[in-house]
C-alpha cells in the first residue's frame, strides 16, 4: 500500500482550474519528484498535501488514513519552503526548536518563565536542545546555532530550513523548489546532500521543482505535471526515452528535443515531407510532430540523405558541441540541435550544408492531440548512408 | 590627446559649471521660501520669547528669561501641559491597540477587506471641525442619541462636554475615533512586509490558531514598526487643537485647555507675543525630541533592511 | 457572493461592530440632516425621518451661509498651495538628487532641518510679518506660508534617487539640457509620488483650522473648517437639521473623493507618517 495517496484531487482558483483530477501514490521511503513548468500547479499540489490549502474534490490519504480534514500540524509532515521561511527574529537554534516546542509543550508550559519554575518543563527543554543539536550536526550547522538567519549565507539558510523540517522526524517530507535561490555550483552540491540525507533517513519525500535536471538526478520516480494534470509518471530513464506526450518530450531533456513537422500519407509517416519513417497501425490524424533527441540526429554528406540543413550556429560546451541547423527549405521550423563530440572534424562555417540522417527507430512521433503515436519503423535504413560525418561510427 | 577619465555625471568639464548654475536656479525658490517661512520665523519665535512684546505697544524690551520663569510658575501652563499629557496618555495606547487589532482582523481574510478598511479610515480623512460639530450634537444632553441610549438603559443623561470630569475623556474618545484608523493603515503596511511563507511554516510547525500566529510571528515582526507608530501617533495627538477650539474653547474652567490652545489664546487673543513665543518654544522642544527619536528609528530601520 | 464560512463569522461580527462604531457619526449626520426640526426635538433615536420635509434643510443651509463659497475657498487655497509646492519642490528635489553643485550638502542639511519645524512654531512671526506687509486676511495669507514644503523636497528627492543616472545621461547625450531632462524625462516618472503627496497636502490643508483661524477675519475667505464654525454660530442654536445638512455639505467633497480613490488616499495620508 502506498504511503501517500492522492485520489482525484481537484482545485480551482476563482473558476480557473489549477489541479485536475490528480492521482499520485508514493511508497514509503520513496523520493518522488513533481516537475513541471511555472504555473502548472505543482506548488499548489504540495500545499494541498501539506494542508495549507484546501482542495475541492478528491482524497488525500497518508498511511491509509484520510487526512483531508486535518490541519497541517496533525498530518505529521514537514515542509521546506522556496523562500526557506526562517523566523527572522529567532536564532537558528530557536528556529529548529520551534516545531518541537509547539508539539511537546502545552500552552501553559510554553509561557515564559515556566521553565524556570517547573523542572519537568525544564527537562523537556533540555531534551529539545539535545534533539536540535543532533539534527544540526546532521546538516553541519552546529557552529551556527546562535546566529540569526540574516547572518547566514544562502546555502546555510537552506540547511537551516532542511534541519527545521527534519527535526520532528516527520513521516512525510515536502520540499518546494528548495534549491532555486542558490547559485549553480551550490545547487549541484546541495542536490547530492539532499539525496544522501533522504537515503539515510528513509523518509518519504515529495520534491517539487521546475528544473528537470534536479528531478531527473534526484528522484526515483518523476511525475511530470502540465496544466494541472500529471501527464506522465515513471522513472527518469523511462520518461526520457519514451515520453508519452509532446509537452513531456519538450520539457524533459537538455537540450530540448528537436521537433519537425510530419504528416501521414496512406498510413506512412513522412517527416518534413522528405523522408519516410514507418507505418502507423491505427488511423491517425494527418498532421503529426516528429521529435528527435540531439544525440540521435547524425550529420552526413548532403548528397546521401533526403533531408539537409544549413549550419547556423555552434555552441561549444567543452565536453561536447551543439550544432544548430536550419532545415533547408523550411526556415520557419525551429532549428535542429545536433550533439557531436568536440573533436569531430567538420567544417563549422555558418552556411555549410549538411545532410541530416534520421534513424526511424529513434523517432518520437506525436499525434495532433500531443499524445505519443506508436508506429512500425522502417526496417531498411533507407536514408542512412555510409558517409556519416563524425568520428563515432555506426 | 590623452583624455582624462571623465566624471560620471557629465560629458565635458564645462558642463559641470553650467550644471551648478542650473542647480542653483532650481534650488533658489525653495531655498528662499525655506528661509522666509521656516527658518527666519523659527528664529523669530526664539528671539521673541526673550522679549516682553505685547501687540499694540510701542516698545519692545529685552526680557531675558522672564517669560520662561513666568511660564514655569504659571498654573495655566501647567494645567494645559497636564491636560495635554493626560490626553496623549489616554489616546495613544488605546488607538494603537485598537488600530493593531483592526489591522490584523481585516488583513486576515479577503472578505470585506476594502469596506472595513474604508469605514475605519473615514474619520481620518474627514474634516475634524465638522465631525466634531456632529459629535457635539450626538452628545447633546437632551437631543443627542448617545444620551437617549443611556437613558434607555437606565443611566442618567451626561453633560459630556460641559462636565469638567467628563470633558477630557470625551475629547479623548474622539481622538481615539480619529486616530485608530490611521494606526490601522500604518500597521497594515507593516503587515504586508511579513512574508506569508512564515505563517505557512508556522502552520506546519504547529502554530495555527490566530492568537498563536499573532504572538509568534506577527508581533515580533511588527516590533520595530510599532515603536515608530507610537511616536507618529504621539506627534499627532500632542497637537490636538481643533476639537478644543470647536467644542469647548478650553472649558469648562480650563478643564480641556491644551497646550496649543493656550498658545493660541496667549498669542492671538491676548496678544502677549513674548509669552506666547516662550510657550511655543517649549512646545517645540517637546515635539523636536519626539521627531528626533522618530528619525533615528527611521534611519535604523533603513539600515536593517 | 459566496456565503462566509463558519470560521469567518466571529471576525465578521467583530468587524461589523467596529465599522458601526466608526461610521455611526456619519450615519447620524446624514440621517439627521434630512429630519425636520420637530422630529429632532422629539429626541427619538430613530434614523429614518417620518416626513420628507426635512429635505428642505439643505437649501436652507445653503441660504443661511455661503457654504459653497467656503468649499470654493478650500479648492482655491489647496490648489494654490499644492501648485506652488510642486513648482518649488520638484526642481529643488531634482537638483539635490541628480545634479552636482557646491553647497549641495548645506542645502540638503537645511531641508532636513526644516523637516523638524512644525507649522505651529512659525505661526506667530509669520502672522506678524504678514500683518506688517498688510497681507493678512487675504488668500495670499492662506497660501504663502506653506509654499516651501521641505517635506515635498524630501519625498521627491527620495523618489528621484531611484531613477538611474544612465537614463539622464542618455538624455544628455541626445542633446537635452538640464531643464529638458527634468521636464521630459524625470517629470513623467514621478506621477505616483506626486499624486500621493498631492493627496497628503490637500487633505491636511483642507482640514487645517489653526492657521486660517489666525490669518483670516473676513467671512468670505473662510476655508471649510472656518466655514462650518461660522455656520454653527449663525444657526440660532435650534436648527440642528440645517446644521447637520451644513456639515454634510462641507464634508462631502473630501469623503466622496476618498471613496473614489481609497488606495491613493491611504497611500498619501500614510506619507504623513514620514513627516510627523
Amino acid at each position: 500500500m502506498a504511503f501517500l495517496e492522492l485520489r482525484n484531487l481537484s482545485k480551482s482558483f476563482d473558476s480557473t482550474p489549477v489541479l485536475r483530477s490528480i492521482d499520485l501514490s508514493v511508497d514509503e521511503g520513496e523520493f518522488v519528484a513533481v516537475v513541471g513548468p511555472s504555473g502548472c500547479g505543482k506548488s499548489t499540489l504540495l500545499r494541498i498535501i501539506a494542508g495549507l490549502e484546501a482542495h475541492e474534490a478528491g482524497e488525500i490519504l497518508i498511511s491509509g488514513v484520510r487526512v483531508d480534514a486535518l490541519p497541517p500540524k496533525a498530518r505529521d509532515i514537514a515542509m521546506v519552503f522556496q523562500s526557506y521561511a526562517l523566523y527572522p527574529h529567532m536564532t537558528v537554534a530557536q528556529n529548529l526548536a520551534f516545531p518541537l516546542v509547539m508539539r511537546d509543550l502545552s500552552r501553559l508550559e510554553r509561557l515564559p518563565l515556566v521553565r524556570r519554575l517547573n523542572h519537568r518543563v525544564a527537562a523537556k527543554y533540555r531534551d529539545i536542545r539535545a534533539t536540535i543539536e543532533e539534527t544540526a550536526a546532521l546538516v553541519e550547522l552546529s557552529s551556527l546555532l546562535e546566529r540569526k538567519p540574516k547572518q547566514l549565507s544562502g546555502g546555510q539558510q537552506q540547511r537551516v530550513a532542511l534541519a527545521r523540517a527534519l527535526v520532528r522526524q516527520p513521516s512525510l517530507f515536502l520540499l518546494d523548489e528548495p534549491l532555486s535561490n542558490l547559485d549553480a555550483a551550490l545547487r549541484a552540491s546541495t542536490r547530492t546532500e539532499i539525496v544522501e540525507l533522504q537515503r539515510r533517513l528513509g523518509v518519504t519525500t515529495v520534491y517539487v521543482t521546475h528544473d528537470q535536471t534536479e528531478a531527473m538526478t534526484m528522484a526515483r520516480r518523476i511525475a511530470v505535471m502540465m496544466d494541472g494534470k500529471i501527464v506522465q509518471m515513471g522513472q527518469a530513464e523511462e520518461i526520457y526515452r519514451l515520453p508519452n506526450d509532446l509537452r513531456v518530450a519538450q520539457f524533459i531533456g537538455m537540450p530540448q528535443m528537436t521537433l519537425l513537422p510530419g504528416d501521414v500519407r496512406g498510413g506512412v509517416i513522412w517527416v518534413a515531407g522528405a523522408q519516410t519513417l514507418g507505418r502507423v497501425a491505427k488511423p491517425a490524424s494527418p498532421r503529426v510532430t516528429v521529435g528527435y533527441r540531439a544525440e540521435d540526429i547524425k550529420l552526413a554528406d548532403g548528397s546521401t540523405t533526403s533531408l539537409t540543413g544549413i549550419l547556423r550556429h555552434v555552441e561549444f560546451l567543452g565536453s561536447e558541441a551543439l550544432i544548430h541547423l536550419e532545415l533547408t527549405g523550411l526556415p520557419e521550423v525551429a532549428p535542429l540541435i545536433v550533439r557531436v563530440a568536440p573533436d569531430t572534424p567538420m567544417d563549422l562555417a555558418p552556411g555549410t550544408v549538411y545532410g541530416i540522417a534520421l534513424d526511424p527507430r529513434n523517432a518520437h512521433v506525436f499525434g495532433a492531440d500531443g499524445r505519443r503515436l506508436d508506429f512500425e519503423p522502417l526496417a531498411h535504413a533507407a536514408t542512412m548512408s555510409a558517409g556519416v560525418v563524425g568520428g563515432n561510427g555506426a | 590627446m590623452t583624455a582624462d577619465a571623465l566624471p560620471a555625471n557629465s560629458l565635458v568639464p564645462s558642463s559641470r559649471r553650467s550644471q551648478a548654475g542650473i542647480a542653483w536656479l532650481f534650488v533658489a525658490p525653495l531655498l528662499i521660501g525655506l528661509f522666509l517661512f521656516l527658518l527666519l520665523p523659527s528664529l523669530g519665535v526664539v528671539i521673541l520669547s526673550f522679549s516682553d512684546w505685547k501687540l499694540g505697544e510701542k516698545n519692545i524690551a529685552f526680557y531675558g528669561l522672564a517669560n520662561y520663569m513666568e511660564l514655569f510658575t504659571d498654573p495655566v501652563f501647567w494645567n494645559s501641559a497636564t491636560n495635554t499629557a493626560l490626553y496623549c496618555l489616554f489616546v495613544t495606547p488605546i488607538s494603537v491597540a485598537l488600530g493593531v487589532w483592526l489591522a490584523v482582523l481585516i488583513e486576515s481574510s479577503r472578505l470585506g477587506r476594502v469596506f472595513f478598511r474604508s469605514a475605519c479610515f473615514l474619520p481620518v480623512v474627514s474634516t475634524t471641525v465638522a465631525m466634531a460639530i456632529v459629535w457635539e450634537f450626538l452628545l447633546h444632553p437632551t437631543l443627542g442619541p448617545v444620551n437617549a441610549l443611556l437613558v434607555l438603559i437606565g443611566i442618567p443623561a451626561q453633560r459630556f462636554l460641559s462636565d469638567a470630569a467628563l470633558v477630557l475623556p470625551t475629547l479623548a474618545a474622539y481622538g481615539i475615533w480619529e486616530n485608530a484608523g490611521y494606526v490601522m493603515v500604518l500597521v497594515m503596511a507593516g503587515l504586508k512586509t511579513i512574508p506569508s511563507d512564515l505563517y505557512s511554516a508556522a502552520s506546519v510547525d504547529g502554530a495555527d490558531r490566530p492568537w498563536e500566529r499573532f504572538w509568534t510571528i506577527t508581533w515580533p515582526m511588527l516590533g520595530p514598526t510599532m515603536v515608530f507608530v507610537v511616536i507618529i501617533i504621539l506627534l499627532r495627538v500632542v497637537r490636538v487643537f481643533e476639537t478644543v477650539a470647536a467644542l469647548t474653547q478650553g472649558g469648562p474652567h480650563r478643564a480641556s485647555e491644551v497646550i496649543l490652545y493656550t498658545i493660541y489664546l496667549e498669542g492671538f487673543n491676548y496678544f502677549r507675543i513674548g509669552y506666547a513665543s516662550a510657550l511655543t518654544v517649549v512646545f517645540l522642544l517637546v515635539m523636536l525630541i519626539l521627531m528626533l527619536i522618530k528619525f533615528r528609528l527611521l534611519d535604523r530601520a533603513a539600515h536593517y533592511q | 457572493m459566496m456565503f462566509p464560512r463558519l470560521s469567518e463569522i466571529p471576525r465578521l461580527v467583530l468587524l461589523v461592530l467596529f465599522a458601526l462604531l466608526f461610521l455611526f457619526p456619519f450615519i447620524y449626520m446624514i440621517a439627521f440632516s434630512i429630519k425636520p426640526v420637530g422630529e429632532i426635538f422629539a429626541g427619538s433615536l430613530s434614523l429614518l425621518p417620518e416626513s420628507w420635509s426635512g429635505l428642505a434643510n439643505f437649501p436652507d443651509a445653503l441660504r443661511a451661509a455661503p457654504l459653497l463659497r467656503y468649499l470654493m475657498n478650500g479648492v482655491i487655497v489647496c490648489a494654490g498651495i499644492l501648485g506652488f509646492q510642486l513648482l518649488f519642490a520638484v526642481p529643488c528635489a531634482f537638483a539635490l538628487a541628480k545634479l552636482r553643485f557646491r553647497g549641495k550638502s548645506v542645502v540638503l542639511g537645511l531641508v532636513l532641518f526644516g523637516l523638524l519645524i512644525p507649522i505651529q512654531a512659525t505661526a506667530l512671526p509669520m502672522y506678524l510679518g504678514l500683518a506688517i506687509l498688510g497681507l493678512l486676511d487675504t488668500y495670499a495669507a492662506l497660501i504663502v506660508p506653506f509654499v516651501a514644503s521641505v517635506f515635498a523636497v524630501f519625498l521627491f528627492r527620495q523618489y528621484f534617487l531611484t531613477i538611474p543616472d544612465d537614463l539622464l545621461n542618455a538624455a544628455r547625450l541626445d542633446g537635452c539640457g538640464e531643464f529638458s531632462v527634468m521636464v521630459r524625462i524625470v517629470l513623467p516618472l514621478i506621477t505616483p509620488a506626486a499624486t500621493a503627496f498631492g493627496i497628503f497636502s490637500v487633505v491636511s490643508h483642507w482640514n487645517d483650522l489653526f492657521w486660517p483661524l489666525i490669518a483670516i477675519r473676513s467671512p468670505e475667505l473662510n476655508t471649510p473648517p472656518l466655514g462650518i464654525l461660522a455656520f454653527r454660530s449663525a444657526e440660532a442654536g435650534d436648527r440642528y437639521g440645517e446644521l447637520m445638512a451644513g456639515t454634510v455639505i462641507i464634508t462631502a467633497p473630501l469623503i466622496i473623493a476618498f471613496l473614489l480613490a481609497q488606495r491613493r488616499f491611504v497611500e498619501g495620508i500614510s506619507l504623513g507618517a514620514l513627516k510627523g
